[in-house]
């Protein structure tokens, strides 16, 4: 590995998407360049080119001492670029920034890409990968959202079993009665199980044929695989995305991943790697990043 | 008319938005010690800027749920016709820099590189300060020796205090998950002392930060010359934070001409995902009008509501305050 990038080998850009622009930084290789070129695409709650504690300002200039070109960017209406804010929906991935970004790399002599995702960024970097899978030397998916849900509905979205299940599993029944303490917290989880309650009354509830994995993700995965296009996943071990792919594995997402051979690399690290949200695990997951990335063939 | 981006390899990137009549440049400035910060300036387009406004962003997650707004700030400055110097502290963001290296000393001098760059910008013009939680007090430094104006945003007013705030979100969030004996703030500045890094929410803490910080209060920072201060709380529809009624108060008595607003909305500060707030029973505001987080659907939680509130409370205040001092001249 050559030294680690620093500003030195980097620029700010503004990409042109229609009248707007895409902020990003492009990271030059500062060892022997290999001609690929990542995209790291964000996760979503605003995170801009920066992501948790920087890591994809230290991903990139750790990657770039490999000789890899990267751009991080922010997605229209977030950080540094121009538009609106949008609304982040699993099921609807900011997919144009992604391939004004991917068209921009490529004018400058730039056509093959590796994309890296965390969380909604990873359905961008599936769906963008989906649309050009010729392009793609990688897809790593640090974790992905398995199943669809909307904007903090994480939890409440999951069938009431299942969601007390995982309550009990991440702190015990003694965490549970002592977050319980807190009369907001107790208005709240009411409320939830009134909601669910009402949904299974009239028949919209989530029963035995709840979605765990959404068609929005298999589908692009499906054809990722049917293109030999190679794909990481890095689950935290307990936490809930990894637990909704192990669910949906018994379906269609099963007979994908068995299909694939090698071509799936599911990596586990300890903790939760949603959110990235220590350390310990930030470390893990770059290091997992990495190592796989390091395994592609670079031509 | 319409929007222009421009880069050039290694210099500024411009992007140029003729609808909003603002032009933006993103550039790596040099700090004098072989290392470059982040640097992003935000402009009227076409039109000679009337005064310049440094922004003192804050630090961890907190600069990450900030982000946006004080872009948009930057951009509602820019459209009342003043010049928004933005940067992001070494060791910190975009900009090089080891965190363990942050202090202090450094934020402060990063500030005044911002600083020389705005003023080069626009010569002559009347400038303002505003710092956002931890920025605040990298503000008040900054412009301590000096009469500029000074926009204080949910202000951290007491930089020992953070640090406690830092080490108990980080034990609110040890409740949710931890099993076994756990620590306390105690435990955290130990492991400070001994040289250790403290993982706050994923982000690391090391002892330079935490030390130079300890007793620095923007009270104290603001002895000097009289000046206008503009104070802001998210939530309207709550009583004034106690700490803020007692800042307001020493800064009057210290002869600074102090506002205080107060805009809709609430911000979980310390929290880059709200969910880590709901899991140990907070979060879940209510603001008239909008939904609870964390039920809303799709829409952001009251986002929208608490930019628009802080771009109507600062920026008129901001374009007075330098319209007033232009007229001094």
């Amino acid at each position: 590995m050559s030294q680690l990038a620093t500003t030195a080998a980097e620029h700010p850009v503004w990409i042109p998407v229609g009248d707007e622009g895409v902020f990003g930084i492009l990271t030059e290789p500062t060892g022997p360049p290999n001609g690929l070129a990542v995209v790291v695409t964000s996760s979503g709650h605003w995170v801009t080119t920066i992501g948790t504690n920087r890591t994809y300002v230290r991903l990139a200039r750790r990657l770039a001492a490999d000789g890899y070109h990267v751009l991080r960017y922010d997605y229209l209406g977030v950080g540094e670029s121009s538009g609106p804010s949008r609304p982040y929906r699993l099921d609807r991935p900011f997919v144009d920034d992604t391939n004004a970004v991917l068209d921009w790399l490529s004018d400058r002599g730039l056509r093959r890409f590796v994309l890296l995702g965390n969380c909604y960024g990873a359905r961008v970097a599936m769906a963008a990968a989906e649309g050009r899978p010729v392009e793609v030397a990688g897809v790593a998916l640090y974790p992905p959202a398995v199943r669809d849900f909307g904007h903090g509905q994480r939890a409440a979205s999951l069938p009431l079993r299942e969601a007390v299940r995982r309550a009990l599993a991440r702190g015990g029944v003694r965490a549970v009665v002592a977050k319980l303490r807190s009369p907001a917290a107790r208005r709240r989880y009411r409320a939830a199980l009134a909601k669910k309650a009402g949904a299974r009354r009239n028949g919209h509830g989530p029963a035995d044929g709840f979605e765990w994995v959404s068609p929005d993700f298999v589908r692009p995965l499906e054809r990722l695989v049917e293109a030999s296009v190679p794909v990481l996943f890095v689950f935290g071990r307990d936490e809930d995305f990894h637990l909704d792919f192990q669910r949906g594995r018994h379906g269609r997402l099963g007979e994908v991943l068995d299909g694939a051979g090698d071509l799936v690399t599911v990596t586990i690290v300890e903790g939760n790697a949603h959110g990235l949200g220590t350390l310990a695990v930030q470390d893990e997951v770059m290091a997992a990043l990495e190592a796989w990335i390091a395994a592609l063939p670079v031509r | 008319m319409p929007r222009e981006t421009s880069e050039a390899v290694n210099g500024p990137a411009r992007f140029v938005d003729g609808r909003a009549g603002t032009e933006e440049v993103a550039e790596f400035l040099p700090c004098g010690t072989g290392e470059r910060l982040l640097a992003l300036r935000t402009t009227p387009a076409g039109r000679p800027a009337t005064g310049g406004v440094l922004v003192c962003s804050s630090i961890a997650n907190d600069l990450v749920k900030h982000y946006r707004r004080e872009v948009l700030l930057a951009r509602a400055l820019a459209g009342a016709g003043l010049a928004v110097q933005r940067f992001q502290y070494r060791g910190t963001g975009n900009s090089d820099g080891d965190p363990a290296d942050l202090d202090r000393d450094s934020m402060v001098a990063d500030a005044a590189t911002a600083a020389a760059e705005l003023d080069a910008a626009v010569p002559g013009a009347p400038a303002a300060v505003v710092g956002t939680r931890f920025g605040a007090l990298v503000a008040a430094e900054v412009a301590a020796g000096d009469t500029r104006p000074v926009v204080l945003v949910e202000p951290v007013l007491d930089g020992s205090r953070y640090f406690t705030e830092a080490f108990r979100a980080k034990l609110m969030q040890g409740l949710a998950t931890a099993k076994g004996e756990r620590p306390t703030a105690a435990t955290f500045r130990s492991a400070l002392e001994r040289g250790e890094v403290v993982d706050v929410l994923g982000t690391p803490v090391h002892r330079a930060l935490h030390d130079s910080w300890q007793g620095r209060t923007v009270v104290d920072a603001l002895a000097g010359p009289s000046r206008p201060v503009l104070l802001v709380q998210f939530g309207d529809d709550l009583p004034l934070r106690a700490d803020l009624a007692k800042a307001a108060t020493a800064l009057r008595e210290a002869g600074h001409d102090v506002d205080v607003a107060q805009v809709p909305g609430r911000e979980t500060w310390w929290y880059l995902d709200e969910r880590e707030l709901i899991r140990v029973g907070g979060g879940g505001h209510r603001v008239p009008g909008r939904a609870v987080a964390g039920e809303q659907g799709d829409a952001p939680p009251d986002r929208p509501a608490v930019t628009d509130g802080l771009i109507g409370a600062v920026v008129p205040w901001v374009a007075a305050q330098l319209s007033a001092a232009r007229s001094a001249r």
